[in-house]
């Protein structure tokens, strides 16, 4: 039986790139915990497309780092399908379009660490924060 | 050629005067497009001038009118007539845009949206509707953990 594939269309753009280091002692070898402040906020919504403004922002424990990655993101489907990313399977995990734009961004957040001369983080986001 | 009659609807005062002044770009450009058209057309007949404008050869098929021989001519009646009713669309739609200010003015309530009622293309009432409320805007934030790659440390 022939099953319909409903594929979404992501477009991330990078808007605004921030990047501080924190600490003259840390390099690529402190081991550091990232904690990650999420937002996203809709700017558009169309019967087939959806406009969010995100902003991730990376803080280093110990203190090592700040980067801040900034920017719109653009979901195009079905509002159904849309509807579906944006919500979280629990709450312990992130939204699917959370875990979306992180991936389409990680690149530039990993150069940064690297020109930071940071530890970088890890492409995947793990779980709630505190 | 915009002849939409119909409502809009409207979250917001801004996106009601926002879509107003688009309109008016819409209907200046055209009828700049077509006046310079006009124009030239009227220049290539030369001493023809109003003659050209009334030409002949319309015939009726059904509810509407065919013309099959003088193109030409006909052509530069069809763009008269054109030009002649893009100007009160455009004189109106400046009116309706200067008069919103005034509108602005009115106690409205903050939770009210807005239905605009075009006939013809050109806006002809404003409902400051506060039985219909705004859909709430999707906002998200949250605070996630990653970790630094353990390689880098040594482990």
């Amino acid at each position: 039986m022939a099953s319909t594939v409903v594929v979404l269309e992501f477009d991330v753009l990078v808007e605004r790139v921030d990047g501080r280091r924190m600490s003259e002692k840390a390099d690529f070898s402190t081991q550091a915990r990232y904690s990650l402040s999420v937002s996203l906020s809709e700017k558009d919504w169309k019967s087939d497309s959806l406009v969010l403004a995100y902003s991730i922002e990376l803080a280093s424990q110990p203190p090592a780092a700040k980067i801040l990655v900034a920017g719109s993101a653009t979901i195009r489907g079905p509002k159904n399908e849309i509807q579906a990313v944006l919500t979280p399977a629990s709450e312990k995990v992130p939204p699917p379009i959370v875990v979306t734009i992180y991936e389409r961004v990680y690149g530039m957040i990993y150069l940064l660490a690297g020109s930071l001369r940071v530890t970088h983080p890890l492409p995947n986001l793990l779980e709630k924060g505190p | 050629m915009d002849t939409f009659s119909g409502v809009l609807r409207f979250y917001s005062l801004q996106e009601v005067r926002k879509y107003l002044k688009e309109l008016l770009e819409v209907y200046e450009k055209e009828y700049d497009e077509s006046s310079n058209k006009m124009g030239l057309l009227l220049r290539e007949e030369g001493d023809k001038g109003m003659e050209v404008i009334m030409s002949k050869g319309w015939t009726k098929a059904g509810s509407m009118f065919v013309n099959i021989e003088d193109p030409e001519k006909s052509k530069m009646e069809v763009f008269f007539q054109f030009v002649t009713e893009m100007k009160p669309k455009v004189t109106e739609t400046e009116e309706v845009l200067k008069s919103f200010d005034r509108g602005e003015a009115l106690p409205i309530p903050e939770e009210a949206t807005f239905l605009l009622y075009l006939r013809r293309g050109i806006p002809e009432r404003l409902i400051v509707d506060t039985s219909t409320p705004r859909p709430e805007k999707f906002s998200f934030s949250g605070q996630f953990i990653t970790v630094s790659d353990p390689a880098a440390a040594g482990n």
